[in-house]
């Protein structure tokens, strides 16, 4: 199939950062939240109807995740924490969904809990 | 501003032989690219056959969860993956590739996906099929 060159080009000129550094993102449109880790070339792994694994290719490990349906959880934060000017630690949002999965899925929840603290990941309050 | 940083045109899943707009916010392509997530960049390469005429496989119609029947998963098969913007490699061994499209053509999300066994329907889509149609 023919490349589109302009795209290419596109990217060319507005390339990545040279390091790669763990992000969150909100779409509150999408209701979702997508957070990285890790910059691996990764694969999705769907787990229940809120929480999509993202998987490095090469070593399988969980990379990062999508948390759907997050605009709740968010609006009801307030409730159960404080929510500092920083935000919220990120691990929070993985024990709110830790109890719809399965045991496996139970330890991929722990396992993104752990890696947000370790890194010091922040949900930002605005949605 | 325009609506979106990178617009693309995508097969209309009511009728192939017209195209609609999407395509990918300044937002999100911006957050990438500061990040330096090179991977999730390079494969913005892939959407645009993916969600091409000639180059989707199969489009679902709903994201499987309240208030997202408007939204379209478009599925593909490059013939390659893109690691980087230079590194191109063959695509994975029985994944697709996804394209999610909000209803107002926003392009949300796109990755790999391992797909049922011989076929190219992904794991974990549940939406409705919408092309091809499948009435006889």
């Amino acid at each position: 199939m023919a490349r589109n060159s302009k795209l290419t080009d596109f990217l060319k000129a507005n390339p990545p950062a040279k390091q790669f550094v763990p992000y969150t993102h909100l779409n509150q449109e999408a209701d979702v939240l997508t957070v990285y880790f890790e910059g691996d070339a990764d694969y999705s792994e769907r787990l229940n109807d809120h929480v999509t694994l993202y998987r490095s290719i090469d070593t399988n490990e969980v990379v990062g995740c999508r948390i759907k349906g997050i605009a709740d959880l968010i609006d009801d934060l307030p409730n159960y924490l404080r929510v500092s000017h920083d935000g919220t630690e990120l691990s929070v949002v993985f024990l709110a969904f830790r109890g719809q999965v399965d045991a496996n899925g139970r330890q991929a929840m722990n396992d993104l809990a752990r890696t947000a603290l370790e890194k010091n990941m922040v949900l930002q309050s605005t949605i | 501003m325009a609506r979106w940083l990178l617009p693309f045109d995508a097969m209309d899943p009511k009728d192939p032989e017209k195209t609609w707009k999407t395509g990918i916010t300044q937002d999100l392509y911006r957050k990438i690219q500061r990040q330096g997530h090179e991977a999730r960049l390079a494969r913005i390469e892939l959407i645009e056959e993916v969600l091409s005429r000639d180059g989707v496989k199969r489009i679902y119609g709903g994201w499987s969860r309240p208030d997202k029947d408007d939204c379209f998963v478009y599925v593909g098969r490059p013939d390659r993956d893109h690691r980087s913007l230079t590194t191109h490699v063959p695509p994975p061994p029985n994944m697709v590739f996804l394209v999610f499209v909000l209803g107002g053509g926003t392009i949300d999300e796109w990755n790999w996906r391992p797909a049922q066994s011989g076929t190219l329907e992904p794991d974990g889509v549940h939406g409705e099929l919408l092309w091809p149609e499948t009435r006889s």
